[in-house]
C-alpha cells in the first residue's frame, strides 16, 4: 500500500460501495480533528483517476467540515478486487468497534454482492458477528439493508435482531409510521412497541393504521410524533391495555377494591400484577417498636371495616363471576 | 404417516458403526446415503445452510452412542414437580408442531437415535437397584415423540421388556403417532403406559404436523386397551381460542366414551406455555398459526402463559366433563403453580397431593 496526502475534493463521497459503518462525526472527533488534522491515514482505492473511500467515512467527513483540504490515504493496490477490499475494510473495523444490527445487516449485505458465498457468510462471518450462523439470518439481514431509509433509526436505536424480524413482516407503509415513532421509545420500549403492533395485527387481521385510528390513539399517537414527555409510555399502555384486556380487567377491578380500603398513614399495598398469586403484600413504615404497634393496630382497625374481604374476593374472582 | 418416509440422509457416529442393530436399522432404510462422521457438528454444519434448518433437521437421521439417557424430569422452577424420569434415547422429532419447545431447544439437533442397547440395559438395572420404594414413573417422549422413529428403531419393545414387571415402576410411552404395531405384538406389561397427546381436531390439523389425527390416535389407544395395556392421554398444551369450549368437549367425551375408565392410567392437563425464544422462531416457522397472539403474561419461570384465572377456566371445564365420567382424580396438571394446584383441588385437599399427584399408583 503506498501512503499519499489525498486532495479530499478528489474523494467520491457518494460512491458508498465499501461504507457499513453509520455513526457520524461525533464533537470529539470533530476536535481533535481541527486540533491535530487526520493522524491516521484513511484508506482508499484508486479508481479512474478519483478515489473511492474504503475506511475513515467518520475521519474524512470531520475533515471537510473542519474545512480541511488533504488527508493522509493509504492506496490499495491496483490488483485487489472489491471482495479482498471489503474483507480489509470489514476486519480493520472489527477489533475496534461493536457493530449495530444495521451495520451488520450492512456488511452481510455487501459481502453477499461482493460475492462471498453463503457458506463462508454463515459459517465464518455470523460467529464473528455474535449472530446466529444459519442462512435465515443472512435473509433476514440481507433484507434489512435493503431498507436503506430506516438503518439510521434502528442503528440509533440499537434494536436486536427479534425486532427487526418482526419489522419487516409489516407492509411499507406501517414500517415508515414505526420508524417515525422511534424517538418516543428507548430500546427495551421500542421492542415492546413493535411487539404489541404485530400481535394486535395478526389478531384482529386489520392493518397498524387500523389499530392506531380511534381518538385515544390518535391523539397518543401524535403526541408521540412530536415528541411530548411520556407520550411513548401512554401509548405503549394504550397498545398493552388492548393486548391484555382480561389482565387490564382484572386489575382494574382490584384496584378500585383497592382504593375503597381506608389504608392507614404510612402502609402500602402491593399484589402481583400479573395476577399469578393471588395474596396481597403489606408494609409498613415504624422508626420503633411504638410506632410498629401503632401501625400495626391501624392496620387492625381498618381490617374491621370489612373493604378488605372485596379486595380478596377480586383477588381470587373467576373468569365467569 | 409414515415419518421414517422423510428421512433423506442418515449419518452413523463412528463409535457405533459396527453395531448389529446399526446395521438392522441401515438395511430397513436402503438405499439411503450414508456417512459415517466423528461428531454431530460435522451434520449441523450442513444443517444451517438451510433456509429452514429445523425442518432440515428432522430429515437427517443420526445414530450414535448416549453415555447415560435417565434424568429427572426438567420442571421448570416454581412449578409443582411430578417427580418423573426421563429416558432421553430420542433427541428430535420427525414431527413439527407449531408449539415444540425443541424448536427453541435443541440447536439444529439431528434426529438422533441412541443405539447403544447395552448400555441402557446397565444403566436402567442401576437406576433401578438404587429405588428405595417410592413409585417410579419414568418415560421417553420429553426430546421427541417416544414411537414415532419406532418402527426403525424397535426402541419401544425393547424398553417394554427392559421395564415391564418391575414392582413400582411405570414406563410411559408418549405418541402422537398411531405407531403401535412393535407393542402390539408382545403381551402388555402391566406398568408399561400407552400415552396420546391429544388436542382438539382442529389444533390437531392445524399445528401438530405430521401427526395421525384424533381418529387414528383413538383407535390406537383403543387397541392397546384391548391388547391389555394401561393407557395416559396428555391434553396439552390446551389453546385457548373461540370455539375451545365445544371442540375440546367434544374430543374429551369420544375418548371418555371409547376408552374404559379403569384402562385409564393418568391425564395430564397443560395449557401453551412458551418461552419468547420459542415464539420467535415459530411466529416465523409456521406464520399461519395463531396460537402465539393470545393474551399471555410472563409467568415466574419466565415464560409466557395464559393468566391464571383464564388458565383455571379452561382446566375446570376439562375437570367437569372428567367429573362427569367419574374420572376426575386421574387428572394431574402439567407445570403449574402451586396456586393453580391448590385452586384446581380444592381448598381441602391439601398435603401430599401438592408434589405427589399419583396417590392412586401407591
Ligand atoms: S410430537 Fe412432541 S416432540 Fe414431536 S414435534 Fe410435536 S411436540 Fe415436538
Amino acid at each position: 500500500m503506498e501512503l499519499r496526502q489525498i486532495c479530499l475534493s478528489g474523494i467520491r463521497l457518494g460512491d458508498t460501495r465499501f461504507r457499513f459503518t453509520l455513526d457520524k462525526p461525533d464533537e470529539k472527533l470533530m476536535v481533535s480533528i481541527q486540533e491535530a488534522g487526520i493522524v491516521e491515514p484513511v484508506i482508499i482505492k484508486a479508481k479512474d483517476n478519483a478515489f473511492i473511500l474504503v475506511t475513515g467515512w467518520r475521519r474524512v467527513e470531520a475533515a471537510h467540515a473542519s474545512g480541511l483540504k488533504e488527508v493522509p490515504a493509504l492506496v490499495l493496490p491496483s490488483e485487489l478486487t472489491d471482495l479482498d477490499i471489503f474483507r480489509l475494510a470489514f476486519f480493520e473495523s472489527y477489533a475496534q468497534k461493536d457493530f449495530s444490527l444495521a451495520e451488520k445487516a450492512l456488511i452481510i449485505n455487501k459481502f453477499i454482492d461482493f460475492g462471498l458465498g453463503q457458506e463462508e457468510l454463515i459459517r465464518k462471518l455470523l460467529p464473528l458477528l455474535a449472530l446466529p450462523p444459519e442462512r435465515k439470518t443472512t435473509d433476514l439481514l440481507d433484507q434489512l439493508a435493503g431498507l436503506d431509509w430506516a438503518l439510521p433509526a434502528i442503528h440509533r436505536c440499537r434494536w436486536k435482531l427479534p425486532t427487526a424480524r418482526l419489522f419487516l413482516s409489516f407492509t411499507h407503509e406501517e414500517q415508515k409510521l414505526i420508524i417515525s415513532l422511534t424517538d418516543a421509545f428507548n430500546h427495551n420500549q421500542q421492542a415492546e412497541f413493535i411487539e404489541l403492533l404485530f400481535t394486535l395485527k395478526k389478531r384482529h387481521r386489520m392493518g397498524i393504521e387500523a389499530i392506531l385510528s380511534d381518538r385515544e390513539m390518535e391523539q397518543l399517537v401524535r403526541k408521540a410524533k412530536e415528541g411530548k414527555p411520556q407520550a411513548g409510555q401512554e401509548l405503549l399502555a394504550a397498545l398493552k391495555k388492548r393486548v391484555s384486556p382480561l389482565v387490564t380487567k382484572i386489575n382494574r377491578e382490584i384496584q378500585l377494591a383497592v382504593k375503597e380500603i381506608n389504608l392507614p398513614d404510612k402502609c402500602w399495598l402491593d399484589y402481583d400484577h400479573s395476577l399469578e398469586q393471588k395474596s396481597i403484600s403489606i408494609s409498613l413504615e415504624a422508626r420503633s417498636a411504638e410506632e410498629l404497634d401503632l401501625a400495626l393496630k391501624d392496620l387492625g382497625q381498618s381490617l374491621k371495616a370489612g373493604e378488605w374481604d372485596f379486595l380478596f374476593r377480586q383477588l381470587s374472582k373467576k373468569i365467569d363471576e | 404417516m409414515q415419518q421414517n418416509k422423510q428421512i433423506k440422509n442418515i449419518f452413523v457416529d463412528r463409535q457405533v458403526k459396527n453395531l448389529p442393530q446399526v446395521e438392522r436399522i441401515l438395511s430397513q432404510l436402503q438405499p439411503l446415503p450414508v456417512q459415517v462422521v466423528d461428531t454431530v457438528e460435522e451434520i449441523k454444519e450442513d444443517l444451517c445452510l438451510s433456509p429452514d434448518p429445523i425442518a432440515e433437521s428432522k430429515k437427517v437421521l443420526f445414530l450414535t452412542r448416549e453415555k447415560s439417557v435417565i434424568r429427572p424430569c426438567p420442571c421448570t422452577q416454581g412449578c409443582v414437580c411430578c417427580h418423573y424420569w426421563t429416558l432421553d434415547l430420542n433427541l428430535n422429532c420427525p414431527l413439527d408442531c407449531s408449539y415444540c419447545i425443541l424448536q427453541a431447544y435443541l440447536n439444529l439437533q439431528p434426529l438422533t437415535l441412541a443405539v447403544n442397547q447395552e448400555d441402557l440395559q446397565v444403566e436402567l438395572d442401576t437406576f433401578f437397584s438404587r429405588q428405595n420404594g417410592e413409585v417410579l414413573r419414568i418415560g421417553t417422549g420429553e426430546l421427541g415423540d417416544s414411537l414415532a422413529l419406532d418402527s426403525i428403531s424397535g426402541q419401544a419393545s425393547l424398553l417394554a421388556g427392559l421395564v415391564g414387571g418391575r414392582k413400582r415402576v411405570w414406563l410411559e410411552l408418549k405418541t402422537k403417532t398411531a405407531g403401535i404395531d412393535s407393542l402390539m405384538a408382545m403381551p402388555a406389561p402391566e406398568n408399561v403406559v400407552l400415552a396420546w397427546s391429544l388436542n382438539s381436531k382442529r389444533i390437531i390439523n392445524s399445528e401438530e404436523g405430521g401427526s395421525a389425527n384424533f381418529e387414528e390416535r383413538l383407535r390406537a389407544a383403543f387397541r392397546a386397551v384391548e391388547q391389555g395395556y394401561r393407557v395416559a392421554f396428555h391434553l396439552d398444551p390446551i389453546i385457548y381460542y373461540s370455539d375451545w369450549e365445544r371442540e375440546y368437549e367434544d374430543i374429551i367425551v369420544e375418548l371418555l366414551k371409547k376408552i374404559p375408565g379403569e384402562a385409564l392410567a393418568w391425564v395430564s392437563l397443560g395449557t401453551l406455555r412458551f418461552p419468547a425464544k420459542l415464539r420467535e422462531i415459530a411466529r416465523w416457522r409456521f406464520p399461519q398459526s395463531m396460537i402465539y397472539e393470545g393474551e399471555f403474561i410472563r409467568s415466574w419461570d419466565g415464560k409466557f402463559r395464559y393468566p391464571r384465572p383464564l388458565r383455571l377456566k379452561l382446566y375446570e371445564k376439562f375437570k367437569k366433563i372428567f367429573q362427569e365420567y367419574g374420572l376426575s382424580h386421574k387428572l394431574y396438571l402439567c407445570m403449574e403453580s402451586s396456586e393453580v394446584w391448590r385452586e384446581f383441588l380444592g381448598q381441602n385437599k391439601k398435603g401430599k397431593l401438592y408434589t405427589s399427584p399419583f396417590c392412586w399408583l401407591d
